[in-house]
């Protein structure tokens, strides 16, 4: 990896985490608008943000200065940007700072109208500056896609500057609708110069006047939300982002995929063909076998091993340490898992030295090697061993808190009655822990149905291995049957959400009863 | 246990049974306790610590020891070398894995991966716990249900409407800014936030609305705001709980596969260590000198946050067992 992968990478980052930060900032500022607070009356007010902000931008130039020649990846263009940043933010901070003071006594209208008439004029700055860019050295970073992006987003963007400027003097019954009405025609103009330009064939214009227009009518529809006198509107403000997320990545495709599992894979409407597949073709069939012989063995014997290793352990010395070596596979995960347990199979021919410990202990009791993950069905249950393995873990630390809460005195009093440690177990410990037991083992079974890592990492669902949640992605993103991946899909949803919703009942009674 | 914890906590139980009670608790279990069941234990958990060990001591073995002879012999013939990790970290020959790439990666993914859904389950969680508004409660159960979409649900459409919409939009960021490459992290870290949110909101609404009403109806007659009380208040109260989804998560998308396979590149741009190091066993299943060391560079931050914050990391991991 050269150092400028690296730098590109970490810009990357910064990059996503800088917008992110400035929509969650911007959203919170809708939440509480400043005319609602009283204005503080020093001019010290808002003075340390601004200084560690002016710091920081001085910083950034300062160290691409410094870095420039000192390292590869600080090319030129790179560290002219930087500094080109540096000095317009500081720029920006001050003059902001200023004009506040200066604005302290004036009306909010007056304010207000000022502050967006002077960034009206800092956007027309900028792109007549980019415009020229290409005859300025220092402006050598500017690319002409950016030249392109400024003036498509930045006249708009005057453009409702101004008009929101204007509209600050309007009555307070109009002004809200009035301001709506500028950021969403800002949002049109910027698609129609967008379009205009591209009819030219000047140059391709690329998805940035969509994308500016979408953030201007976001704005203007946030502005308008929030402006709303009501308490509770602007908390709206707070789910819109979740409830956008969710809607698109969600609940669209969640809908979307029920109906791609009735196509076939150009796209047509093939009624239940994919249910027919899946349920009549020998390797289909094969898929459907195994995951119901991981649901029924996983949840089983993990339960099993970690309930009986909790009570084991209940109260002996260094319980602690018993429990983190048995929960830490939970914490890793699953390809490492699988690569471990791959580690534990690795074959060698009989003639040589073993290298896995399995087959090892195999030839010392005698037997032959095996190749442990080819022969079928036996690979089936050794992929099985990987995740009961990480499950165990799981159940014995949720078990074991459960056994802690079992009142001493049933224990006491049964064993007064003469019942046996067997008996006090299945007759007052077991009944004790019922809902928690209920819990681990839906919990398990949700996910050993959605088990994909491990059959992808150790067989990849060759040796008739495979299950549902592997086919699904080998269907639709391998072979290239979407239609088919969508149905195994469907079936996965149909198999978990049962247990998913009983599992979430009784996790709800559980918090009730506590 | 206080009202509020949303799991059972093994870390907090035994600390709250009374001096006397335990005593006489400890008495009654001395009298249980056999020698049988403190072997048993022992073997089990010899059992799950073996192949973690194993595969640990190999990855510090010669190349061709590993190759040639089992782990165990290592004790009649010790031999130690950090060899393995240089080759598959550092070496930039073709053939090596250059993990050090994935491994920055995986780096770049988990922490905005985490850090988004975070910021807006908290900001949704507040809204749904302390704002009334006309459909709140039909909106939280939505959100509630969701839980039970399995991710495969979402896949293949989300991937089609992230070739159809961010693809472009990413092409376009680069050519302004062509320091950064056109394969990027964010159709990842989109996909990671939205399988992360439903349950992210779901407890952390569940958390943030145990708060005592009292409390923010006295800072609201203060004169506070929603977003003075939700930084003053709200936030430093639900700490561990965020805390402990914030682990939960950070450990779900660092040990991601699916997501990275479907939405990530394949490339060293993107991809992560979960996804090179199943592309190696695939291809280079036999190569144990570089798989062993591979995977403990990738299971080394989970180890180090489960050692370190366990109890925020049993917290989180039990909540979020019923992740989709």
């Amino acid at each position: 990896m050269t150092s400028m992968d690296l730098v590109g990478k970490l810009l990357q980052v910064l990059v996503g985490l800088v917008a992110f930060g400035a929509v969650v900032a911007l959203l919170l500022a809708f939440l509480d608008r400043p005319e609602d607070k009283p204005r503080a009356a020093s001019w010290r007010s808002g003075l340390r943000p601004r200084i560690i902000l002016v710091a920081a931008f001085a910083l950034l130039a300062l160290l691409a200065r410094l870095l420039y020649g000192l390292v590869p990846w600080m090319t030129q263009a790179l560290t002219n940007a930087a500094i080109a940043v540096g000095v317009a933010g500081i720029a920006i901070v001050v003059l902001q700072w200023l004009l506040d003071r200066l604005l302290q006594p004036a009306s909010p209208a007056v304010r207000s109208a000022v502050l967006r008439g002077v960034g009206a004029a800092i956007v027309v700055a900028i792109v007549l500056v980019a415009q020229s860019a290409e005859r300025i050295p220092a402006l050598d970073w500017v690319t002409p896609a950016l030249v392109l992006a400024a003036a498509i987003v930045g006249w708009p963007l005057v453009g409702a500057l101004v008009a929101t400027a204007a509209i600050a003097f309007l009555p307070d019954r109009i002004r809200r609708s009035a301001r709506l009405l500028a950021w969403l025609l800002a949002a049109v103009a910027v698609v129609v110069v967008a379009l205009v330009l591209e009819a030219g064939q000047e140059q391709p214009v690329g998805v940035w006047p969509w994308a500016a227009a979408a953030a201007l009518s976001i704005i203007g529809l946030l502005g308008y939300l929030a402006d709303r006198d009501d308490d509770s509107k602007p908390m709206l403000v707070f789910l819109l982002p979740s409830a956008l997320l969710l809607t698109i990545g969600l609940v669209y495709p969640a809908i979307r995929t029920t109906l791609l599992a009735f196509t076939d894979k150009t796209g047509a409407f093939n009624g239940l063909d994919n249910f027919i597949w899946m349920f009549t073709q020998p390797e289909a069939l094969v898929t459907l076998a195994n995951t119901v012989v991981w649901v029924i063995l996983v949840p089983l014997l993990s339960t099993a091993i970690g309930l009986a290793y909790a009570v084991f352990i209940d109260k002996s010395r260094g319980e602690r340490v018993y429990k983190m070596l048995v929960f830490m596979p939970m914490a890793i995960s699953m390809v490492g898992a699988s690569i471990i347990w791959r580690f534990m199979y690795a074959y060698r021919g009989p003639e040589q030295e073993q290298i896995g410990l399995v087959n090892q202990i195999l030839v010392w009791f005698g037997g032959e090697p095996q190749q442990i993950l080819q022969n079928s069905p036996w690979n089936t249950l050794a992929l099985i061993v990987v995740m009961i393995w990480i499950q165990t873990g799981f159940a014995m630390v949720v078990l074991s808190a459960a056994i802690k809460g079992v009142p001493t005195e049933q224990l006491e009093a049964a064993e007064i009655d003469g019942a046996n440690p067997w008996q006090r177990f299945a007759n007052v410990t077991v009944p004790g822990i019922r809902t928690s037991l209920v819990v681990v083992v839906t919990t398990i079974s949700i996910a050993t149905l959605k088990v994909f890592d491990i059959v992808r990492t150790m067989t990849a669902g060759n040796f008739n291995t495979s299950v549902v949640a592997n086919e699904m992605y080998t269907q639709a993103f391998r072979s290239g049957e979407p239609g088919r991946g969508a149905a195994l899909a469907l079936i996965l949803f149909i198999m978990v959400m049962p247990i998913v919703i009983y599992n979430i009942r009784v996790l709800n009674q559980q918090k009730a009863i506590r | 246990m206080s009202s509020v914890a949303f799991t059972p906590d093994p870390e907090v139980t035994p600390d709250e049974v009374a001096p006397a009670v335990r005593t006489r608790a400890d008495r009654v279990k001395r009298r249980l306790t056999s020698p049988w069941a403190t072997i048993a234990a022992l073997v089990i958990a010899v059992v799950w610590t073996i192949p973690t060990f194993g595969l640990l001591l190999s990855s510090f073995r010669p190349a061709d020891q590993i190759q040639t002879t089992g782990w165990w012999t290592f004790f009649s013939d010790p031999q130690l070398t950090l060899a393995n990790y240089s080759e598959v970290l550092f070496s930039s020959s073709a053939s090596s894995p250059q993990l050090g790439e994935y491994f920055v990666n995986s780096l770049a993914i988990a922490i905005p991966g985490t850090l988004i859904p975070l910021v807006l389950a908290c900001l949704a969680a507040y809204a749904f716990a302390w704002v009334k508004f006309k459909g709140s409660s039909t909106l939280f159960v939505i959100v509630f249900a969701l839980q039970i979409v399995p991710l495969q649900m979402a896949l293949i459409p989300l991937l089609q409407l992230f070739v159809t919409f961010l693809q472009p939009f990413q092409t376009a960021l680069h050519e302004a800014v062509p320091f950064i490459s056109e394969r990027q992290y964010l159709p990842v870290w989109i996909a990671h936030a939205i399988f992360g949110l439903p349950l992210a909101i779901f407890l952390l609404h569940n958390f943030i609305s145990a708060i005592p009403a009292d409390v923010i109806e006295a800072a609201r007659v203060d004169g506070a705001g929603h977003g003075q009380i939700f930084f003053r208040i709200i936030l430093p109260l639900a700490m561990p709980a965020i805390a402990s989804f914030a682990i939960f998560q950070f450990l779900w998308v660092w040990n991601d596969l699916l997501v990275a396979l479907v939405f990530s590149t394949g490339t060293p741009d993107t991809a992560p260590l979960t996804q090179r190091l199943a592309e190696l066993a695939g291809s280079r299943g036999e190569n144990w000198e570089r798989l062993t060391a591979g995977a403990f560079v990738s299971l080394i931050i989970p180890l180090i946050v489960f050692f370190s914050l366990q109890r925020y990391f049993v917290r989180g991991l039990l909540a979020g067992s019923a992740k989709g």
